[in-house]
């Protein structure tokens, strides 16, 4: 996987380049707008994370440039720019996700990585060692006993089966799973968390939900 | 008491007018008066001087000799003889006394008599008929006797028209008086038509429609030069509040550009193989707090943005009732966590026009601050009624409460009540800022009742536009 990072901001573009590098993405950054539309044509890129603020060129017009040759490559919007109609207008020009400074690697590269996998088939039945979920029949199973969930549960469970392995920070979980914005309440994920340990994890040896401090959660059998 | 300007215009020129008349009045008056008893005064002369040519002393009686056919003589004496009398001088006794004056009784004292034949000056007095002036005036005749002879003219004729000129004087100048009050205040109304045109032009302008400008009569008068003035002042304010947007738009490009930095930095570290749990520790520490600083530029941001104008709300039909009923639901596990009891009260739909958006976020900040101040098993309650023309949202707790002077200042920014009382100490006293922003944006308002220790209850009423 190939990503062009667009960034004027040399430390923030080395720190994206490092961290997806860890990630295993082959990572190329550019620092201002005047050639990146054409590197991005020129290169088969898999996705590409562009900065708005651009000397040279702005990101929106680098987008169109990008838009006009390769119609489907991912792009993600990443700018310190927040205000709603500046994220309305940037997804109106085209881009696939939007996300706003200052922001975690982690959600970046989980942003990223539902970017690439759309189109994929969705699985319908989830797995993480012995927790199952039938996303059909909205079941959830550990070791073969039900699990009753409310709906803010199961879609919390969801996010994080869907992406185990990977910490998921709290406001992509909240983005996802809320229809409110819950920027004041931090603590609603927190809280939801716990209801959901005590369903899935209370009584069975291997806790599957893992928080990473400074990040957010994760779901997997082999916490690092 | 303040007066509108079209009151005082009406006011002064009234006032003026009125002194004018006034001062008019008086000297007419004054002048006309002074005139006619001026004319009475020659009158008495003329009948003093002319009744001398008449009279005939004869020892202690008189008489009054003139050619009877003469229709000019017969009509002067007539009117001379009416009220006249004579005295002996040296002795003061009364010789003549004309009929006219006879019921009056006039008669002069010895000493009167001398008085008036050292100084013979004319003197007025009051009768049942009205006043007469009486001139005094001597003779000596040939045989040396001494006579003191008194004419009267009446002054009821003056008197009378005078009056009348006082009361007409009286009716007509408070009528003019009452006629200039009116045109007064019609002629300002009309003066000061443009003024109240550009006075409504000028409200219409708010911080989003600051480019544009008052219209001029282009005929360069005063008017033209206050909306000259006031569009020179709308430019700067443009002008000013443009560089406002700007400022917030680069801070928040100059503030999270390098947060993005660092934190990506500390994430960075975090990952590297080999960091000791306690750096560990450290890096996640640094991280949350990096994370509390974006979270407080954001609500800065969003109040600035608010507050500034840049945010456009749209508006459409809510139904507060379901958004109350929602957040509620959504809320509860929270408040379940800290062992409070969060419920929603209501009676039927009310619905009003507005921005589902932020008045969700009207809700959510009031619910999440009634949560942060209540103490466990305590209760927190919304409830969405409608009040005539309004819905109204109570958000009422069994918290903390608010001191009265405390409860004045809650919804400004950055307030915060003591820290210590607050169960956390996230936030930064801006969600009650923004509720009231939301709430005038709606073109409502919120107010708080509280007691210290009991708990609080905070109402937001909305008014229910039409359509």
């Amino acid at each position: 996987m190939r990503v062009l990072v667009i960034e004027d901001d040399r430390k923030v573009a080395s720190f994206i380049q490092t961290g997806l590098e860890q990630e295993g993405y082959a990572v190329d950054a550019l620092n201002d707008g005047a050639e990146a539309g054409d590197q991005a044509r020129a290169i088969d890129y898999d996705a590409v994370v562009l900065d708005l603020m651009l000397p040279g060129r702005s990101g929106f017009q680098v987008l169109r440039d990008i838009r006009a040759k390769k119609a489907t490559l991912p792009v993600l919007i990443l700018t310190a720019k927040d205000a709603l109609e500046e994220r309305v207008a940037g997804l109106d020009a085209g881009a696939d996700d939007y996300m706003t400074k200052p922001f975690a690697l982690a959600e970046l590269s989980a942003r990223l990585r539902a970017l690439l996998r759309r189109g994929a088939p969705r699985e319908s039945v989830l797995r993480v060692a012995d927790l199952e979920m039938d996303t059909i029949r909205r079941k959830v199973r550990r070791a073969g006993t039900a699990i009753d969930l409310k709906p803010k549960e199961y879609a919390l469970l969801e996010i994080l089966m869907r992406n185990s392995d990977r910490p998921l920070t709290k406001a992509l979980i909240i983005e996802h799973v809320w229809d409110i914005h819950f920027d004041s309440i931090s603590n609603v994920v927190e809280v939801h968390i716990n209801s959901l340990r005590n369903k899935i994890d209370k009584g069975f040896d291997l806790p599957l939900i893992h928080t990473v401090r400074g990040v957010g959660y994760v779901l997997t059998e082999t916490p690092s | 008491m303040t007066l509108t300007l079209r009151t005082r215009l009406a006011a002064i020129s009234t006032i003026v007018f009125g002194l004018l008349l006034a001062a008019l009045s008086f000297v007419s008056y004054t002048v006309l008066s002074r005139r006619l008893d001026a004319d009475v005064t020659e009158r008495l002369t003329e009948l003093t001087d002319g009744l001398h040519g008449y009279l005939r002393f004869d020892g202690d009686t008189t008489s009054v000799a003139f050619d009877a056919s003469d229709n000019d003589q017969t009509a002067f004496v007539h009117e001379a003889t009416r009220y006249y009398q004579v005295y002996d001088a040296a002795t003061g006794r009364l010789i003549t006394e004309s009929s006219g004056l006879a019921p009056l009784a006039l008669h002069l004292t010895p000493g009167e008599v001398q008085a008036f034949r050292a100084e013979p000056r004319p003197f007025d007095i009051e009768t049942e008929y009205g006043r007469l002036r009486i001139s005094n005036s001597v003779r000596t005749v040939a045989d040396g006797r001494v006579y003191l002879l008194q004419v009267g003219v009446s002054l009821a004729p003056m008197d009378a028209a005078l009056a009348r000129y006082r009361d007409l004087l009286l009716w007509c100048v408070p009528a003019a008086l009452l006629v200039a009050a009116g045109a007064g205040w019609w002629l300002s109304a009309f003066a000061l038509l443009p003024l109240s045109r550009v006075a409504v032009a000028a409200y219409e302008i708010n911080v989003q429609t600051l480019a544009r400008r008052l219209p001029g009569r282009g005929v360069g008068d005063e008017l033209d030069q206050v909306v000259e003035a006031f569009n020179g002042t709308l430019g700067r304010l443009e002008h000013a509040v443009g560089e406002m947007r700007q400022f917030s738009a680069a801070l928040a490009h100059e503030l999270r550009t390098p947060l993005a930095a660092l934190r990506g930095e500390i994430e960075l570290a975090s990952r590297t193989p080999g960091a000791s749990p306690a750096q560990r520790d450290g890096l996640a520490s640094q991280m949350e707090e990096i994370d509390r600083l974006t979270r407080l530029i954001d609500h800065i941001l969003t109040l600035a943005r608010a507050e500034s104008g840049q945010i456009r709300l749209t508006h459409a039909p809510v139904n507060l009732t379901d958004l109350a009923a929602s957040l509620v639901e959504q809320l509860e596990p929270i408040a379940a966590a800290k062992s409070i009891d969060l419920s929603c009260e209501q009676s039927g739909a009310v619905v009003v026009n507005g921005d589902a958006t932020w008045l969700q976020r009207l809700l959510l900040n009031l619910v999440d601050n009634a949560l942060k101040f209540t103490r466990k098993n305590g209760q927190v309650v919304v409830r969405v009624t409608r009040e005539g023309d309004a819905a109204r949202i109570d958000v009422r707790d069994t918290g903390v409460g608010l001191s009265p002077a405390d409860a004045q200042q809650v919804f400004e920014r950055f307030f915060r009540a003591d820290p210590a009382r607050s169960s956390s100490n996230e936030g930064a006293g801006l969600g009650l800022s923004l509720v009231q922003w939301i709430a005038a944006q709606h073109r409502g308002t919120v107010a708080v009742q509280s007691r210290l220790g009991e708990g609080s209850t905070f109402t937001a009423t909305l008014p229910i536009g039409r359509g």
